[in-house]
């Protein structure tokens, strides 16, 4: 077990060191920076004096080195526009991503648990396709526009949630529907065939036969077992998620790291681009690791070999 | 003894089932509408008249119908919907087919030959897979400035990972059959092996995978094209036609709402019908035959 969680660590790590090499190669390809820093009239002499006070006379090498010393230490330069450290803009805006992924998380799992659980209590089949129909039908419904879909009906017609910002509960509710959506629909089919699989295992049979009612078979038995492949997707997911979140986060105005990145690409802000994409990557790094050891003390027949 | 007369086959729908049949016909219908719309008349995604601006769906302006009105410039929408159907589809079927070589290249690759090559493949696969796709297209694309090449290029060597992981598993157990290790016996190079014992198994199943990552590609495009980091004016695109209603939404919500209809024709067609093919659509295909036979 504590083989397992060292390599695993260990991985994470590296995952995140690959991630800041790739990031240090982009910025190269990107060019020069003192020409985006200084004002059209600048001298050769000016763009010399800042290309050595930031480094970039020293050889690749030197610099790649400097480069990993600055991001283990948090530094990724200022922001070209505001002037203040890029990372800073950063974790300032993360709560608000956190706040909405969780959120839409924890909406999209409860829901499709309900959703399934209504489906087995019923044996309803017309039920399980209606709401398989609807899981396919929302897959293919680009985030955006679901989320575009529910300020019309509830911000327009309705008039009922606003539509854009940040502050209140009603403002985090269509958000994060939009963003649990997908997972939903994804949640439904898995939990479908899930608990499909399970009902057919002895276990089931003997609890049925030692007089568990159907809820309590359902919940205490069926449930914890169809949860596995559902701990280990939303884990992969959760890339998706952070990804929707980018796309979400400018539907709705919201004002998180996926925002800030959208607005720093178009203003060829690179500290706070690489900034949020280091952020967002080790948010996610880290949740994957964390999705991963919870899945070996779920599950013990997971080998950690 | 009556004798029970045989059931009556039930009537079935056209293609199997109903979503079947659903999915052929919106897909039908967004594809033939990206296919002739450019052929008809009234064609033209480009020219502006600020006069005409935001006419409902059937307006009549000299003669010429706006079957599905005009956006904020004036510029007919079906003209643009057939257009930016044509812009995405070429994307996305570009995409998938580079993403669908370099995987399979790859997945052949680390399957058939193990050893270091395939860790560093299957490590490159998992770095991939550790950021979000369209964060890896955003960042790049911050560098090298939004354009049709360089996003379609980014989302097929992004897009690689799904057929590499499923090519090598294929190649795994593919390698250790009778016949590859007859050829092998007599001789056979191992590239003969791959191009004529191991490529022709492991493509049907990769075409089915290229036929439901289409979908996501799409949708991916429309998204960035929606962020306005994708397929740039004044080329018309599904996602930018959606960014630019979001603004008249109060009053014209028609103009975001008709392009995610097409997105969603395309993509639901698509991968409906390619549901059928995967696992989980062929068993759902025998549940229902299983009952039928009942």
């Amino acid at each position: 077990m504590l083989r397992y969680i060292l390599r695993r660590v260990v991985q994470a790590a590296l995952t995140v060191f690959g991630v800041v090499t790739a990031v240090f190669f982009l910025v190269q390809l990107s060019g020069d920076p003192s020409a985006l820093l200084l004002p059209p009239d600048a001298t050769p002499e000016d763009a010399d004096r800042l290309r050595t006070s930031l480094g970039l006379d020293r050889p690749l090498p030197v610099q790649y080195i400097q480069f990993l010393g600055n991001a283990l230490t948090g530094d990724f330069g200022n922001s070209f526009r505001q002037r203040t450290p890029a990372l800073k803009l950063v974790l300032e805006r993360l709560p608000a991503t956190l706040e909405l992924a969780f959120t839409a998380f924890a909406l999209g799992l409860v829901l499709a648990f309900l959703a399934s659980l209504v489906v087995r209590l019923t044996r309803s089949e017309r039920l399980r396709t209606g709401l398989l129909w609807m899981a396919f039908s929302l897959q293919a419904i680009p985030t955006f526009f679901f989320g575009l879909l529910l300020i019309l009906v509830f911000s327009v017609w309705l008039g009922w949630l606003p539509s854009l910002g940040r502050g209140t509960p009603q403002h985090l509710i269509l958000p994060a529907l939009t963003l649990a959506t997908f997972e939903l629909a994804l949640y439904l089919r898995l939990l479908n065939s899930a608990f499909l699989q399970e009902m057919g295992q002895d276990y089931v049979r003997t609890a049925k036969a030692k007089g568990g009612s159907r809820v309590r078979v359902l919940v205490r038995h069926v449930l914890p077992n169809a949860m596995l492949p559902i701990v280990t997707i939303a884990g992969i997911n959760l890339g998706v998620l952070l990804g929707g979140a980018i796309v979400t986060e400018t539907v709705f105005s919201w004002p998180g790291v996926g925002r800030l990145v959208v607005q720093a690409v178009s203003q060829r802000d690179y500290p706070v681009v690489i900034a949020c994409v280091f952020v967002i990557s080790l948010v996610f790094v880290l949740l994957n690791l964390i999705v991963d050891l919870l899945y070996a003390v779920l599950d013990p027949r997971v080998r950690y070999a | 003894m009556s004798v029970q007369p045989a059931p009556r086959p039930r009537w079935r729908p056209p293609l199997g089932s109903w979503s079947m049949l659903f999915a052929a016909v919106i897909l039908s219908l967004i594809l033939a509408v990206i296919a002739l719309v450019p052929l008809l008349p009234g064609y033209d995604p480009y020219q502006q008249d600020i006069f005409n601006s935001l006419l409902r769906p059937g307006s009549v302006v000299d003669g010429r119908i706006h079957w599905l009105g005009t956006d904020f410039l004036g510029r007919d929408l079906l003209s643009r919907i057939a257009l930016a159907g044509r812009v995405t589809l070429l994307i996305g079927l570009s995409a998938v087919s580079l993403s669908l070589v370099v995987g399979v290249m790859l997945g052949l690759i680390a399957g058939y030959f193990r050893g270091p090559l395939e860790n560093v493949i299957m490590g490159l696969a998992d770095l991939q897979l550790s950021v979000p796709r369209i964060l890896v297209v955003i960042a790049v694309t911050a560098v090298l400035g939004p354009n049709l090449v360089t996003l379609t290029v980014l989302l097929g060597l992004t897009s690689w990972v799904t057929y590499g992981r499923v090519a090598r598993a294929m190649t795994l157990s593919l390698r250790e059959r009778e016949f590859v290790l007859s050829a092998t016996t007599q001789g056979a190079s191992s590239a003969w092996n791959i191009r004529r014992h191991i490529l022709p198994n492991v493509l049907p199943q990769m075409l089915i995978l290229g036929s439901y990552e289409l979908g996501q590609i799409i949708v991916i495009e429309a998204a960035l094209s929606y962020l306005g980091l994708g397929v740039q004016p004044p080329v018309p695109s599904w996602g930018r036609m959606i960014s630019e209603g979001q603004d008249f939404l109060q009053i014209e919500p028609w103009l975001a709402i008709l392009p995610g209809l097409a997105i969603f024709m395309l993509v639901a067609g698509t991968q409906f019908l390619s549901q059928r093919f995967t696992p989980e659509g062929m068993q759902d295909a025998d549940l229902t035959a299983l009952r039928k036979r009942r």
